[in-house]
């Protein structure tokens, strides 16, 4: 196990390289130049030239790549073009935005998408059965900023329960974890009840049905835990989509994380700030991977990664 | 013991209300004015950003020498009266008021002013609007990296210094009325090198900041050893919320105090009572225009058809709801150089396609027009669907193409843009920082490529002269030649624009340069 991190973390490095070249060609390649952007209407010739030799835009191509890699090893990924603010400054106060807003969000998701799921496959057929399957795909059907504006129209304006936008307050937090959240409680409850569903059919649960054991261990503890393996392997790949950052909901209620920094990044043709930022992204997923990975092997021993695989 | 453990909780309670009471009076009775803002995305320097809403925020905490009044005149800010030029028209005297603090209790002195213009042209410190102060002498050599110092500034003592110019330039007091030649005090800036605007920024305005927080809002509080009248807010909180849908639900539950109002949710809260009352209008000092690139029409009765095509009264009536004035001129009224007596711009759909006839094109042409895709569902968006369905009546297809904001830059300044739609607001109360929107140097660069020598030459001769009554007449000819006689820019309307305001903040105006000033501004409930 320990060689397999250890490989894979290997591979993270050559993953980030390769992301930070392509991000760099792609921003060289697309049109739109940020020292236009920063001069607006009065970018005479004479100013460009100036401001472009300023921020080393007029050095060659290859040259700014691997000055920028060479700043990257040691942790310096420049500063934005616009707020002059250092990269990683920025990087470190908005990921930590974003942990508290995906760590609620997942939370909530979790927590009511397995629930929702088990009870949904427990009663099949039912109309609780019903009621779950069509809000789960309400769910993710809904588009999150109109989720969002509802939840902000409602509990935010009329009830006035919760603050409507801002991370200023505790409660800040609630409406746009609850909006972004949805969409995930939709998904993880429709796997985890097709997985059940799967599991409870299986000859070993009516064994151990028939050896008398009370219904809560045989659905927490025999059908449940063998039902884990899609659910931990769609709840990763949803944990690295919380931790990229979610533009819309971030907009919608003005909250300064990951997901708005990509965009903004990319339509002032940040070039630094986007970096850094594509790097956070591809190292959350590239984390996550590796987590959802490992944790295969707790939950179901007969994974394992001793050969290489 | 019971009897006395009952007590203690009950002059406990007591404490703890009185304490909790006092408190909220006391934050209940500060005067902090929210106002919902646009996130900045960029340092508060403002000789690193040209953004208006940066100055909505940093006019508050530096100041300029000189500065625009509520009447549009040039006022002193810092200095004790405003400088007449020298004999030859190039060097100006002024004298600090004495006296004056920065936020860090340090007092202004002339070599801080010295030092601000000298950073400007320091190229390492990439300052962007260098173009408007480019005529102060020896800047050209700073900028070049050819001299450290700036030859055309001259300290006489502590609070006297000498600006001499290159060469006359009548507009040269309204340039450093503008916020990108705010006073920074040189220990502190020197102090905190790139952290200038980012977390330090000091000034001598009526307030100082606070707390600087990029991503949700800058909070300033009243500056008690200002120079000037002090004001009355205690303090502003610039909260920053990218989407107008939920600024204006944090301005309904009563969280934000100001915010402007989106024109396209203007009629909604003008038919609404409670809202209705609470709208302010102003017109900013700019216009809407359509500009046609020389380089892919040149041919004046093409140009001169497409204006005739174009009919402004729908434009501003239908399209604008009235709350467009319809532009005869491009210089807008109340500007220095607007001629009044100019009539409306002839709408003759016949005209137009004798003039295209006449022109070589019988059967009508092709043209694209690129707009922004962030502006596509905005005025200039709209504008631009109409005026497809004008052109299309005189049997020219406009083509419109919506691409991003930055490659729109790009296009632009390459001047690949056929035809565009745009709307130019004054940086300052004078027309040559208007109407140079077709002077050839920055036309070449906005995909028009208007290069008359005549008009370069009216606008050099404005910056000459100092007679007001020459100077206007000069601007309402340079207007006409642009517009009338080369249809360089077809200048569309003069927009309204709103913001809304609780019934309770007084004594607060927008300035005719597109930027708010909560300066006098006072919270009475």
């Amino acid at each position: 196990m320990g060689a397999y991190i250890l490989k894979r973390l290997a591979q993270t490095f050559v993953v980030l390289w390769g992301v930070s070249l392509v991000t760099f060609i792609l921003m060289n390649v697309v049109p739109g130049d940020p020292v236009l952007l920063m001069l607006e209407r009065r970018a005479r010739p004479e100013d460009v030239a100036r401001v472009r030799h300023e921020m080393g835009l007029d050095k060659p191509r290859a040259v700014q790549y691997f000055e920028f890699v060479a700043k990257a090893v040691r942790l310096d990924l420049g500063r934005s073009y616009f707020t002059k603010e250092p990269v990683t400054t920025a990087l470190t106060r908005r990921f930590g935005v974003t942990v508290r807003l995906a760590s609620l969000a997942y939370a909530i998701a979790l927590l009511l998408g397995i629930s929702m799921g088990v009870a949904a496959a427990l009663k099949r057929g039912s109309a609780f059965d019903s009621l779950i399957t069509g809000g789960a795909a309400l769910g993710i059907s809904a588009p999150v900023f109109w989720v969002a504006i509802l939840l902000q129209i409602v509990f935010g304006l009329r009830l006035a329960w919760f603050p409507i936008s801002g991370i200023r307050s505790p409660g800040s937090f609630v409406l746009p974890a609850a909006a972004l959240g949805i969409r995930y409680i939709a998904s993880i409850s429709r796997v985890t009840r097709t997985s059940m569903l799967e599991v409870i059919s299986q000859d070993y649960i009516r064994t151990a049905r028939a050896k008398g054991l009370a219904e809560k261990t045989v659905i927490l503890k025999h059908a449940l835990k063998n039902a884990l393996i899609p659910i931990i392997t769609l709840a990763g790949t949803e944990l690295g989509n919380l931790l990229a950052g979610s533009m819309l909901t971030e907009w919608v209620f003005a909250i300064p994380g990951m997901g708005k920094q990509m965009v903004d990044s990319i339509l002032m043709r940040d070039l630094p700030m986007l970096q850094g930022t594509v790097l956070y992204v591809a190292v959350i997923f590239v984390m996550s991977n590796l987590v959802v990975d490992i944790s295969y092997a707790f939950i179901d021993p007969r994974i394992r990664y001793s050969h290489g695989d | 013991m019971e009897m006395m453990r009952k007590n203690a909780l009950g002059i406990l309670l007591v404490v703890m209300s009185v304490f909790f009471l006092t408190a909220a009076a006391s934050a209940a009775e500060k005067k902090i004015l929210r106002y919902g803002a646009v996130p900045m995305k960029s340092t508060l320097d403002m000789e690193l950003n040209t953004y208006n809403m940066v100055m909505d925020i940093s006019d508050h905490i530096t100041e300029t020498l000189v500065r625009y009044d509520d009447d549009m005149n040039i006022v002193p800010v810092l200095v004790k009266e405003l400088p007449k030029p020298s004999a030859d028209g190039k060097t100006y005297r002024f004298e600090l008021k004495p006296g004056i603090k920065f936020h860090d209790g340090t007092t202004l002195k002339a070599s801080d002013v010295k030092f601000t213009f000298e950073r400007m042209f320091t190229p390492s410190t990439g300052a962007l609007m260098t173009s408007l102060y480019t005529m102060i002498e020896g800047a050209p050599e700073m900028l070049d990296g050819k001299a450290t110092t700036l030859k055309g500034f001259k300290v006489i003592n502590d609070n006297v210094f000498e600006i001499t110019l290159s060469s006359p330039y009548s507009p040269f007091l309204a340039c450093l009325s503008a916020s990108y030649a705010s006073i920074y005090p040189e220990k502190a800036c020197k102090a905190a090198g790139k952290d200038w605007g980012l977390t330090t920024f000091i000034g001598t305005g009526p307030f100082k900041a606070e707390k600087i927080d990029f991503d949700n809002a800058v909070s300033t509080v009243r500056f008690d050893d200002y120079h000037g009248t002090k004001a009355k807010l205690d303090g502003i909180e610039f909260v920053f919320i990218e989407d107008p849908n939920t600024r204006r639900m944090e301005y309904e539950r009563g969280n934000i105090d100001v915010m402007w109002l989106d024109a396209t949710i203007y009629p909604e809260y003008s038919k609404n009572a409670k809202f209705a009352p609470e709208i302010r209008e102003f017109t900013p000092m700019g216009t809407i225009y359509v500009n046609l690139n020389f380089k892919f029409v040149d041919d004046v009765k093409v140009r001169e058809a497409v204006s005739l095509a174009i009919d402004r009264g729908v434009l501003t009536r239908d399209l604008m709801k009235s709350t467009a004035k319809e532009a005869t001129t491009f210089i807008p009224p109340g500007m220095m150089g607007h001629d009044p007596s100019a009539p409306k711009y002839e709408f003759n759909v016949e005209k137009a396609k004798a003039l295209l006839a006449e022109a070589g094109y019988p059967d009508g042409l092709e043209l694209e027009g690129i707009v922004r895709n962030t502006n596509a569902t905005g005025t200039l968006g709209r504008t631009l669907l109409s005026v497809q369905n004008m052109l299309a009546a005189a049997g020219i297809d406009l083509k419109v193409t919506q691409v991003d904001p930055a490659t729109w830059t790009d296009m632009r300044n390459a001047g690949k843009v056929p035809l565009s739609i745009g709307n130019w607001y004054a940086d300052f109360a004078d027309p040559d920082g208007l109407i140079t929107l077709m002077e050839s140097s920055i036309s070449r660069t906005l995909s028009a490529n208007y290069n008359s020598p005549e008009y370069d030459g009216l606008l050099a001769e404005g910056r000459l002269i100092t007679d007001a009554a020459k100077r206007e007449e000069i601007y309402k000819k340079a207007d006409h030649l642009a517009t009338r006689v080369d249809y360089a820019t077809m200048p569309l309307f003069h927009e309204t624009m709103y913001y809304l305001t609780k019934p309770y903040v007084k004594n607060f105006k927008m300035t005719p340069t597109y930027v708010f000033h909560f300066f006098g501004a006072d919270i009475v409930k």
